[in-house]
């Protein structure tokens, strides 16, 4: 018996075709846009399971070896080693373990997602998979900073990203921006490492709108993405490098890279970009030296609920940050 | 020392043009080309030389395949200028993607010769070059990879003259404006240049004119 043949119309299977291969380029396309973001797995993580956190941490080191740590008293205590390897350290898709006393009985975990400071691992235990989220634990608290005070439009006003880090004793603070000055009889601006006494003017959130705050606190991942758009800056403002010409651009450019860099991963904040076309709501409206206060504004307005207030950042200042965010 | 250095060698830097910005403008930055030879940027491209230099980057399809392809002709045209006293740069913006090995393939497929080099580095160095010698003033265009300027840039470090072509130009004028940044010539040999010129002109003027007599018919009069 011949079998029956079901002709297909040309346009029915180019559209099936199409649906196929869209996701596929839609991902392709997806991941383009975005920026590459490497995950590292050095450091310590607290696992999280059915919304029960565990008291023991795990450590991967740099040279190969994942250590149990265990809480005795104050102090945290090697329990067990192993050794780890991931399938492709960037990007993995699987962990595997297997401890130093016996090589040969090794445990695969499957990577299901991960960013800046968190990953999960999927464990099939039949006939359910069980997820584990695991946190970073990291001994220091990071804060990013904007602030900007509204000055005249002709001149503006000092502008600039703070960036601390603190382990609970000791903070270090950088900061980078637009600030004015007296040169001579003339007033003029910089666009530099901002000085110590200008630093201390933004210390407390501003009580009117003569100025403007951000406070936010971040994990590692984007801190070390805004720190080192902020020294590239800071090495064009000393190798008299900065892109332009004009103060108040090199500024606008340099606030709008570090904002953006916070969320090159992940989203940690709601973001208003600076996309310096006719529609832009900030550009397009305001002069380029108040731009600063104005986008800061924004981003306040956006993330009110992120921005640490002046009690709460005295507070965490000095904790220690032992427990995982 | 002679006389003259003696004079002047506290108000200018021997080691550069007096007129020039010298590194302090251009930079130093050490450059990879596409032979993989490190090279720095004011001291090894720059210095005392005629260089027209462009930004590319390999991957883009929209306009250098277009701008590669006219400079290739405009170096036909400059025939052994180049190399020896006009120089040839492509630098790339996207340093990621483009290293020595990526740049060569590229010069090759192109067919660039010796005297035009395809140069990489670090993003930063790239970047600080890239806003000193071709920005929009403009951070939308500027830090858009499609929208970096289809110019070349003439820069004629002797003299600190500097000019600016479209690389969609056509490659006559493209070598037409290396003339542009050249030092000026003695009024004599101007106004020989001025006249060869002129005889092109009318010679072109009166062969797009059309013979006296088409016109009269045209018009109605007696031929």
């Amino acid at each position: 018996m011949v079998p029956r043949r079901f002709p297909v119309k040309r346009s029915t299977f180019l559209f099936s075709v199409a649906m196929i291969l869209l996701p596929a380029y839609a991902a392709v396309v997806a991941q383009e846009g975005q920026k590459a973001c490497e995950f590292n797995i050095v450091g310590t993580w607290q696992s999280t399971s059915n919304g029960h956190t565990n008291p023991t941490l795990l450590r991967f080191e740099r040279n190969g070896t994942a250590t149990v740590l265990s809480r005795k008293g104050t102090e945290w205590q090697a329990t067990d080693t192993s050794t780890f390897k991931l399938d492709n350290p960037k990007a993995p898709k699987a962990i595997h373990l297997a401890p130093k006393n016996n090589p040969q009985q090794v445990t695969s975990l499957e990577i299901t997602q991960h960013d800046d400071g968190a990953f999960t691992t999927a464990v099939t235990v039949t006939p359910d998979v069980e997820l584990t989220r695991w946190v970073r634990v990291d001994p220091y608290r990071y804060f990013v900073v904007f602030v900007s005070g509204k000055g005249t439009p002709g001149y503006g006003a000092p502008a600039f990203a703070m960036l601390v880090k603190t382990d609970g004793t000791q903070a270090q603070t950088e900061a980078f921006g637009l600030y004015p000055y007296k040169d001579g009889k003339v007033d003029t601006v910089a666009v530099a490492p901002i000085p110590e006494e200008i630093r201390k003017q933004f210390d407390k959130e501003p009580q009117d709108d003569s100025a403007i705050m951000l406070r936010l606190e971040v994990t590692a991942g984007p801190f070390n993405r805004a720190m080192k758009i902020l020294k590239t800056w800071e090495r064009r403002a000393r190798e008299n490098t900065l892109l332009y010409n004009i103060p108040y651009l090199d500024n606008a450019v340099y606030l709008n890279q570090l904002t953006s860099s916070l969320n090159d991963c992940a989203e940690t904040i709601k973001l208003q970009k600076l996309t310096w076309r006719i529609d832009d709501p900030i550009i397009s409206k305001q002069n380029l030296p108040q731009v600063p206060y104005f986008f800061i504004k924004e981003l306040r307005t956006l993330n009110s609920d992120l921005h640490v207030t002046d009690d709460k950042f005295h507070e965490r200042l000095q904790a220690n940050n032992l427990s995982p965010r | 020392m002679n006389r003259r250095d003696l004079l002047t060698c506290h108000v200018t830097d021997k080691s550069r043009p007096a007129a020039s910005m010298g590194p302090e403008f251009y930079t130093n930055a050490v450059l990879r080309t596409h032979e993989n030879k490190p090279v720095k940027f004011y001291d090894d491209l720059i210095r005392g030389k005629i260089s027209l230099i462009n930004f590319i980057y390999t991957g883009c399809t929209k306009s250098c395949p277009r701008s590669t392809g006219n400079l290739v002709k405009a170096q036909k045209l400059l025939g052994d200028r180049v190399g020896r006293d006009v120089f040839m740069y492509s630098i790339t913006i996207k340093p990621e993607e483009d290293d020595p090995e990526v740049l060569r393939s590229y010069a090759r497929s192109h067919g660039a010769r010796p005297g035009w080099l395809f140069l990489t580095g670090s993003d930063y160095d790239l970047t600080t070059i890239r806003f000193k010698l071709a920005r929009w003033d403009h951070p939308k265009l500027d830090f858009d990879p499609d929208q970096h300027t289809g110019m070349v840039r003439y820069i004629n470090d002797s003299l600190n003259l500097w000019t600016m072509c479209p690389t969609y130009a056509t490659p006559r004028q493209l070598v037409e404006c290396v003339s542009w940044i050249e030092p000026t010539k003695p009024f004599a040999a101007r106004l020989r240049e001025n006249y060869v010129k002129q005889a092109e002109i009318d010679r072109e003027t009166r062969q797009a004119e059309p013979p006296r007599s088409v016109f009269r018919r045209a018009h109605g009069w007696p031929a």
